[in-house]
């Protein structure tokens, strides 16, 4: 399905084109029951409330938490992720503690740690991956001391498209008192997540990336840590008692949630899962599957194009990023759109791999289960045009 | 849809791959470094400035072929211009990007670049050589006591 107009949109790990079901959804909101949430009494401030909390309920059933309290809805990805950051770490670092990332983290899952170091004293380490872009569990094993306070990781890199298990990882930071934080953004629309079989701490993604709307998000969290957790916004909808001078805070979730939602949002991204559940994982998991590996293989048969990361199919959970031999990636990118192909280039929010990879730039093709073996290849004619052209 | 090759035509094409005046002056008066956060492509030019003519001008950078193309056309249109016209040039070129009508001819081959404002997404390549330029102009007026300001 080709929705953007005959455009070969194959961008969708930036964000994801959202179906028409959630559309009717955001627009029935709007047109037919715009009113707030959590404190009205009329009858229709009631029924959105339970539409709102129904969304809570159904995200945590979507990602197996077993109480949907443990569901906080932020703004997206990178909002859930400070949350943790200043609301969880920073009053849990003493100087001389230490954080861990990867280098191959989207900037959202590295600056607000970078941040939180330079404010509590501690150490943000950096673990580095393979050549086929795999965590290097050998040496993620030897950083994880008895300093390690935290670990945060992206399950699925938005730039190499590797996957990584984090049960094991969730063991040996557990085993230390450090608490996991994951970074889904990039794995929700494409694999089940289930927080209680990953035994993880705390688990941050984007409605937009899911098929869902712009500025909404979510933040799982274990009961106990949502509970030790600080609110890191304050004000309305967030409170218990207030006085002039002082005011005590509702029970998570709600002391995460200041202020008027997005309630539209959280409403689509209802309707976004309910659209994945319909389509189901495993068929998803199988056209993302093809599609990565026509991908894959048509690159690999041009000896002028290098894939970054492993050159296995299977290790590209939807994403691919390559370079065209002396084509920059940005010129690929122009020439791809001339052709009807929408693809990435650039840095992708993570200078740290750039570096790593020795590359200023990567051209990065990204599927959904929507796209079509077709669109595939009209970006390897775009390929060959650019050659062409620059010949 | 834009014919592509309208943007890569064949003059950017060389000057992508056989740039001139590249590579760094031993005794520049002025280097001034020049990136677009957005993509990370740089410029950095060296210009030696005698009395008020561009002597020499010198370019290394990263980037696409848009932004490296234009840096070298750019070396080519001002080197041997004064101070003077080359701010009336940069001038032009700004309009050119904006696709304003233009009126001296003396862009020479950096006119190309006129079909970018069918390309909007790349203007700022375009522009980055010459962003860095105008600010060793603005540099150079500091030094020689006299305001020059583009507006950017
Ligand atoms: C791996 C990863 N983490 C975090 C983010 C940030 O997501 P958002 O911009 O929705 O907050 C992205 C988005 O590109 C991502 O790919």
């Amino acid at each position: 399905m080709t929705i953007y107009n005959h455009l070969a949109y194959l961008d969708n790990a930036s964000t994801t084109p959202v179906p028409q079901h959630v559309v009717d959804v955001i627009d029935h909101y709007y047109h037919c029951e715009k009113v707030n949430v959590h404190r009205g009494m009329y009858k229709l401030a009631n029924v959105v409330t339970q539409q709102y909390e129904g969304v809570r309920q159904k995200v945590a059933k979507f990602i197996n938490a077993d109480d949907k309290n443990q569901i906080v809805f932020t703004s997206g990805t990178t909002d859930s992720l400070n949350m943790v950051a200043f609301g969880y770490a920073l009053s849990h670092l003493q100087p001389d503690d230490e954080m861990i990332v990867s280098v191959l983290e989207h900037h959202s899952n590295l600056v607000p740690w970078q941040q939180v170091a330079a404010k509590s004293g501690g150490r943000l380490r950096i673990v580095k991956v393979d050549g086929k872009g795999h965590l290097d569990q050998k040496q993620l094993t030897k950083m994880i001391n008895r300093h390690t306070k935290v670990v945060s990781l992206a399950m699925v890199s938005n730039v190499l498209g590797t996957y990584t298990d984090m049960r094991p990882i969730a063991q040996k930071a557990h085993e230390i008192g450090a608490v996991l934080v994951v970074d889904a953004a990039q794995a929700v629309a494409h694999m089940p997540i289930d927080v209680q079989k990953m035994n993880v701490d705390f688990v941050a993604f984007s409605g937009h990336k899911m098929f869902g709307p712009t500025g909404v998000g979510v933040l799982y969290g274990k009961s106990e840590l949502l509970e030790e957790m600080n609110p890191v916004r304050f004000g309305g909808e967030m409170i218990d008692q207030v006085t002039s001078r002082s005011a005590t805070f509702q029970p998570a979730p709600l002391k995460f949630e200041a202020g008027t939602p997005n309630i539209a949002g959280v409403l689509g991204l209802g309707a976004a899962i309910d659209y994945i559940n319909g389509i189901g994982y495993p068929s998803i998991m199988g056209t993302d599957h093809l599609l990565v590996e026509r991908l894959m293989s048509e690159l690999n048969g041009l000896k002028f194009v290098t894939i970054y990361g492993s050159p296995s199919a299977d290790d590209h959970k939807a994403v691919v990023s390559f370079n065209v031999e002396g084509i920059h990636a940005h010129d690929i990118a122009t020439i791809l759109d001339s052709v009807g192909v929408a693809v990435r280039a650039g840095h992708h929010c993570a200078h740290p791999l750039m570096d790593f990879l020795r590359t200023e730039s990567v051209v990065r093709a990204s599927v959904s289960f929507q796209n079509t073996i077709k669109e595939i290849d009209q970006l390897v004619v775009g390929i060959q045009k650019a050659r062409e052209i620059f010949k | 849809m834009s014919d592509i090759r309208q943007l890569y035509q064949r003059i950017i094409i060389d000057h992508a791959n056989y740039p001139h005046h590249y590579g760094k002056l031993a005794c520049p008066d002025f280097v001034r470094t020049c990136r677009n956060p957005d993509c990370g492509d740089t410029i950095t030019v060296f210009v030696s400035i005698d009395t008020d003519c561009f002597n020499e001008l010198n370019f290394v950078g990263d980037g696409c072929a848009i932004s490296q193309a234009s840096a070298s056309i750019m070396t080519d249109t001002l080197i041997d211009k004064t101070v003077a016209e080359a701010t009336q040039l940069i001038q032009e070129f700004q309009k050119l990007l904006l696709g304003q009508h233009i009126t001296t001819g003396d862009l020479g081959d950096s006119v190309v670049f006129g079909k970018l404002k069918q390309f909007p997404t790349r203007v700022r390549c375009g522009a980055l050589a010459w962003h860095a330029v105008s600010d060793v102009i603005e540099e150079w007026g500091k030094r020689s006591g006299q305001q020059i300001n583009f507006s950017k």
